[in-house]
């Protein structure tokens, strides 16, 4: 069960990265042309993103939370006796980093509403969510493959 | 919602902050026990109960804790509200998520 609910987590984080990178891209670092796949993966209008988003973040980071629990008892009570310190402190980063990430949702769905034209608030607000995700994709995969990286 | 919205710069802004002094300060509404399956109001003493999580517990204090400062700064002048929020909105949370790296150091 657990298996199945980390991996439905993950898809859901990458459905979630995916839209989060378009939409920071694309306000950030916007397409002058649509010529090459780069450009296009910029060019996309991110407006229609945010609801989404902020859904998926929500889903997403209910998912792991209920997944913690299961982390708490049977991973981090082993990588503390094995000494594994900082692959404990990376998750306990991810966790601080997805709760103030949540507690950001709010002022960034009010800052895209069509009539809020504090377009650099928005833009950082942006910025600030996609490194909340981006940073909690990679650790939760680096923590989730710890043998692999030797940590 | 839509008359709600004009809060959640202010809610926004304080929850980060909120949220990490009480993970700092270990200030939780509530604990859970994963082996007990169990909700206490505090700690308790149990050989058996396995290690107890907070993070639930500052999640509702920075919750509740922001909302309170919400509606307290809707008192605020608008056109100071105006001024504040835009910039405080982000610039907290950024020094709380750098705050937070900061205060996890001791785990490397």
């Amino acid at each position: 069960m657990i298996t199945f609910l980390l991996i439905v987590h993950g898809l859901l984080a990458v459905a979630l990265l995916g839209a989060v990178s378009h939409q920071a891209f694309s306000v950030l670092w916007p397409a002058s042309n649509k010529g090459s796949s780069w450009s296009r993966f910029r060019a996309v209008p991110a407006a229609p993103y945010v609801n989404m988003i902020v859904l998926l973040y929500l889903v997403t980071a209910s998912f792991g939370g209920y997944i913690y629990t299961i982390y708490r008892i049977d991973i981090r009570e082993l990588l503390e006796q094995l000494s594994i310190r900082s692959t404990v402190g990376l998750f306990e980063i991810k966790e601080h980093v997805s709760a103030i990430g949540i507690g950001l949702l709010p002022a960034y769905w009010y800052y895209w509403r069509a009539d809020n034209q504090n377009l650099v608030t928005r833009k950082i607000l942006t910025a600030l969510v996609a490194l909340t995700v981006w940073f909690g994709f990679l650790a939760g995969h680096i923590v989730n493959n710890v043998k692999g990286f030797g940590l | 919602m839509t008359r709600l919205a004009p809060l959640f710069p202010a809610f926004s802004t304080a929850f980060g902050a909120i949220y990490l002094a009480c993970m700092h300060f270990n200030i939780a509404a509530f604990v859970y026990y994963p082996v007990l399956g169990e909700w206490h109001a505090a700690r308790i003493e149990n050989a058996d109960a396995g290690p107890p999580m907070f993070y639930y517990g500052w999640l509702f204090n920075a919750l509740i804790g922001s909302a309170v400062f919400a509606l307290a700064a809707a008192v605020i002048p608008q056109s100071v509200a105006r001024k504040v929020w835009p910039t405080l909105v982000w610039a907290v949370p950024g020094i709380m998520l750098v705050l937070s790296v900061y205060l996890m150091r001791i785990w490397f």
